[in-house]
């Protein structure tokens, strides 16, 4: 224990920041050129997610489980090479897929509201910040486009997004549960462990 | 009978020509670049290791990345061609050590390099797994040393690594720390059993290994490796921002990076420091330190008090 309090944050990390900003480049790579698909589908969950039926909030969940189940998939595969924590990370994305899912299946799927309340209004500016202007900030902060961070591919963005949606959508309590607070758990802890990671990487290097 | 060198390419060669590898001796020390002699320590067991050797913590984990790989694999041609052999690396470092197999695969031939790895899990009995881990990682038949990481599971994994010692599967064994952690527990250590190598952080800036350390290796026979030489970067970062002295131009030190290893290596009792580097020409700055003169006891007091003024 006393060896272990003995750690910096900066001593655990095991990776250049280089290399992990590599990782962006070579999934985008790999995924050339399915951007225009992922652009599509991010639309389509969008408007389905603004319509009126419940078969599309239903389809807009599924969409929502399905970005978070490629980044498990893809992200974390690649990030699991340099990094002996990811399998439990991938586990966090894989858990909050089957969540949404079943959001989807058995639950109201993912209807967002007009924007009324501060909720809604947060959560727009967290939806857009992570879609668009997250990307943006890392291409001008002097990362290549071939390494921008996007939704459905990247970790971060998809878990801003996706607490931005979660804000912005109707999501009753369920008898006992609170549903807003269960689906927004894995990507608020997510994005915790994300910055604990980014202030490592720039106070270390 | 000093132990060979057994890599997978060496027994090929050696089983093409008909021979037995029993008998080999090792050629580590060579000097490869026609230049002046390259600077040794002597090995429990007789044998010569350059004093400069190479760590892979953080700048060899690369995973999969072609184009990292390629690079890391052009850093690792440049130290074994300036005449370095100990290369340093463990399964806590990701895919570090895979990424050495990659390189070795790339660079071909016979390189001679000395594998020191480490056994790292908290599991006793895992021990002789590991080492075989490592030694597919690094795609050789024998690894030089294993040493247990951090002391973790320490005495189960010391226990198994002696017998594979005993039985001929690795030549040396040696345990490691850092930052100045358990020196208790690891002195005890190198008083009570019979390893051949210790690792533990030493650098101009940080001499606590000097205090009880660095001599009770030399009473014991026991190896010397220091690890993070420049403080994990931030030692050399901070001295290269002033001027190299003159008076060290003068004694025969070529740039900050051979100042700060020679000053270490000059130890008596320090077999080797193992600088990490992910570039080049960082590689070709420290490797000045495998060659030329190294300072005497008054000109390293000078060192430490000049990098205690910056
Ligand atoms: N408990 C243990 O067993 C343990 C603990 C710590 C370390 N170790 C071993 O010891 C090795 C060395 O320690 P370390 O890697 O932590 O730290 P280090 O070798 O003291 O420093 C490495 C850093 O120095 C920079 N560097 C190297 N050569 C340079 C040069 N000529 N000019 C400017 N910068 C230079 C590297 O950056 P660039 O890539 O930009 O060159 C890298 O960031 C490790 O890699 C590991 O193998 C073992």
């Amino acid at each position: 224990m006393e060896t272990w309090l003995s750690y910096r944050l900066a001593d655990l990390l095991m990776f250049s920041p280089a290399i992990y900003a590599r990782l962006f480049e070579r999934l985008n790579e790999t995924l050339w050129p399915g951007h225009a698909l992922l652009a599509a589908l991010s639309l389509a969950m969008l408007m389905l997610a603004g319509s009126r039926t419940g078969v599309a909030h239903r389809l807009a969940a599924g969409l929502l489980a399905f970005a978070w189940g490629g980044v498990a998939w893809g992200f974390f595969g690649l990030y699991a090479e340099i990094n002996l924590a990811a399998p439990w990370f991938a586990a966090m994305f894989a858990g909050q897929t089957v969540m949404l899912l079943m959001l989807a299946a058995i639950g109201p799927g993912l209807a967002l509201d007009r924007p009324r309340q501060v909720r809604h209004w947060l959560g727009l500016g967290l939806a857009i910040w992570g879609l668009v202007f997250h990307p943006l900030a890392w291409w001008a902060a002097g990362r290549p486009l071939a390494g921008t961070e996007l939704f459905a591919v990247a970790p971060d963005q998809t878990a801003i997004a996706t607490i931005g949606l979660l804000l912005m959508a109707r999501l009753p309590r369920r008898g006992r549960l609170p549903l807003r607070a269960i689906l927004l758990t894995l990507p608020v802890a997510w994005l915790l462990i994300s910055a604990l990671t980014w202030w490592a990487l720039l106070t270390a290097f | 009978m000093p132990a060979p060198d057994l890599s997978r390419r060496r027994i090929l060669q050696l089983a093409a020509a008909g021979l037995g590898a029993g008998w080999l001796p090792v050629t580590f020390g060579q000097d490869k670049s026609a230049g002046r002699t390259v600077i040794t320590r002597r090995l429990p067991d007789g044998h010569d290791l350059p004093a400069i050797g190479m760590g892979t913590w953080i700048t060899f984990n690369v995973g999969s990345d072609p184009e990292a790989r390629a690079g890391r694999t052009q850093v690792l041609r440049t130290f074994l061609e300036a005449g370095g052999a100990l290369v340093d690396s463990s399964p806590m470092y990701g895919s570090a050590e895979s990424v050495i197999g990659h390189a070795l695969d790339e660079i071909g031939g016979d390189p001679s390099v000395f594998a020191a790895s480490k056994v790292w899990t908290p599991d006793g009995d895992a021990t002789a797994e590991q080492v075989a881990q490592s030694e597919r990682r690094w795609g050789l038949e024998r690894m030089d040393l294993m040493q247990v990481h951090n002391l973790v599971a320490w005495e189960a994994h010391l226990e198994h690594l002696l017998e594979m010692r005993e039985e001929g599967r690795l030549r040396f064994v040696g345990i490691t720390t850092s930052h100045g952690r358990r020196h208790t527990d690891i002195e005890r250590i190198m008083r009570d059993w019979p390893i051949d190598f210790v690792q533990a952080s030493y650098s101009l800036a940080n001499r606590e290994a000097e205090d009880r350390l660095l001599p009770l290796a030399e009473e014991r026979g026991i190896a010397f490796i220091a690890n993070r030489p420049f403080q994990g970067g931030r030692l050399i970062d901070r001295v290269k921002r002033h001027p190299f002295p003159v008076w060290a131009r003068e004694a025969g030190l070529a740039n900050w990076a051979d100042f700060l290893l020679k000053f270490l290596i000059a130890h008596p009792a320090a077999t080797c420091a193992i600088p990490a580097t992910s570039r080049v020409e960082h590689m070709r700055e420290n490797m000045t330190a495998l060659r030329g003169p190294l300072p005497d006891e008054a000109l390293r007091r000078r060192m430490v008090e000049h990098v205690q003024e910056l």
